[in-house]
């Protein structure tokens, strides 16, 4: 393969997995958001979680940019280490508020394997982690 | 020992205890979906995931965690040269191999190795799918028309393609820009999950291989509407002339 296909295959691996970072750090805001107005049920997706790792994914166009074969090493170190450390630091940023706010699903929620999740709150009163931007809602979707 | 092994008769047969085939099906299945329920990675996709995981510690444990290798042409031969310090290489104590050198050969990730590689998997993940959907079907036995059977072999293996295809691209790309040795398979194997990850999310939420089945089934529908109308007529056809040549005969005995 060609220097300048692999730059391009390589430019766009970093633009997708950019979309997938931004598509997991949107997923996980939404549900923080969601958990902190007390919705009645979020829907989540552990997958998102997966999806934040792929920030790894972003820095591997800096091959391109350096032929240094310790720089290469250092790269691949930071991709195996952020593929890995950041799901975990994604999945508790979604289930420490759910926690928070006594959110329950049927299932057990896990990152490993990833899968899709219904949160409803079951305490007696929702305890939102951050401050309400809105009002909260009953099953039903009425203001209380 | 008196192990015995009953052709014919789908029997496996020990001094303990007697197994047939069905059974070690079941236990296949079970196993596959039990590791999906633990992991998120059935036994296909963690088979291919072992082997290329295989791979990357052969070539760590040959070349050593930093090693480095490219493969440079002189004199009409090519040859395979190695950087780092040996002492972290468990075999390979020199520099220059020839690329045909047997020590060698299991260590040189090419595009064309990475793609046959690629392909191999997708094969046999089109050969486990198929046999572990289809086993499921016919011991389930509620899918008389197989419409579910094939959607979901066809959702597997092109999610399972995908994967590949992204992994074979991730590697030949890294490969190219590099020449850590481990570089090409680690790129290839974590793309190649993270794109499992994504597909597996997009089904869910589109709901691609339960759309997949419906369209299935209604293209069965159709095909099968046809030769239905032409039954039924065909049973009417049979059963005017049953009474015709009833009451015919009826009439004939007054």
């Amino acid at each position: 393969m060609s220097r300048t296909t692999a730059t391009a295959f390589l430019g766009v691996f970093g633009l997708l997995a950019c979309l997938l970072v931004a598509w997991g750090v949107t997923d996980i805001l939404s549900w923080r958001g969601e958990m902190a107005r007390c919705s009645a049920r979020v829907d989540i997706d552990t997958s998102s979680c997966w999806f934040v790792g792929a920030v790894g994914v972003c820095a591997l166009p800096l091959l391109a940019f350096t032929r240094s074969e310790r720089a290469h090493a250092w790269i691949f170190s930071v991709f195996v280490a952020l593929f890995l450390v950041l799901p975990g630091l994604a999945f508790m940023a979604v289930k420490q508020p759910a926690v928070e706010a006594g959110y329950t699903s049927e299932k057990t929620i896990t990152y490993i394997p990833p899968g899709a999740f219904t949160l409803v709150p079951t305490a007696p009163e929702c305890r939102p982690t951050a401050r309400r931007s809105g009002p909260a809602t009953d099953v039903d979707g009425r203001s209380q | 020992m008196g192990q015995d092994f009953r052709s014919g008769t789908c029997t496996i047969q020990t001094e303990h205890r007697t197994v047939t085939v069905h059974q070690v099906l079941l236990y296949v299945i079970e196993v596959s979906d039990a590791m999906a329920e633990a992991t998120g990675v059935d036994l296909v996709s963690a088979a291919s995931a072992g082997i290329d995981s295989a791979g990357a510690v052969a070539i760590t444990r040959s070349l050593g965690l930093t090693g480095r290798a490219y493969i440079k042409n002189s004199g009409g031969r090519s040859y395979l040269i190695l950087k780092g310090n040996p002492a972290q290489r468990a075999v390979l104590k020199g520099t220059r191999y020839l690329t045909t050198n047997p020590k060698v050969a299991h260590i040189i990730i090419s595009p064309r190795s990475l793609a046959r590689g690629a392909a191999r998997m997708t094969g046999i993940a089109v050969v486990a799918y198929a046999a572990l959907r289809v086993v499921e079907a016919l011991l389930r036995d509620g899918d008389v028309r197989l419409t579910a059977l094939l959607g979901t072999v066809a959702s597997d293996v092109t999610k399972f393609a995908l994967a590949a295809t992204a992994g074979f691209l991730a590697g030949a790309v890294v490969g190219s820009f590099t020449t850590v040795a481990a570089g090409p398979l680690v790129a290839a194997v974590f793309i190649g999950v993270l794109t499992s990850f994504v597909v597996d999310r997009i089904d869910r939420s589109f709901g691609l291989t339960d759309k997949l089945v419906r369209t299935l089934e209604k293209v069965v529908d159709k095909v099968e509407g046809p030769f239905e109308w032409l039954a039924r007529e065909i049973a009417r056809f049979e059963r005017g002339l049953i009474d015709r040549a009833v009451a015919r005969s009826m009439s004939l005995s007054r």
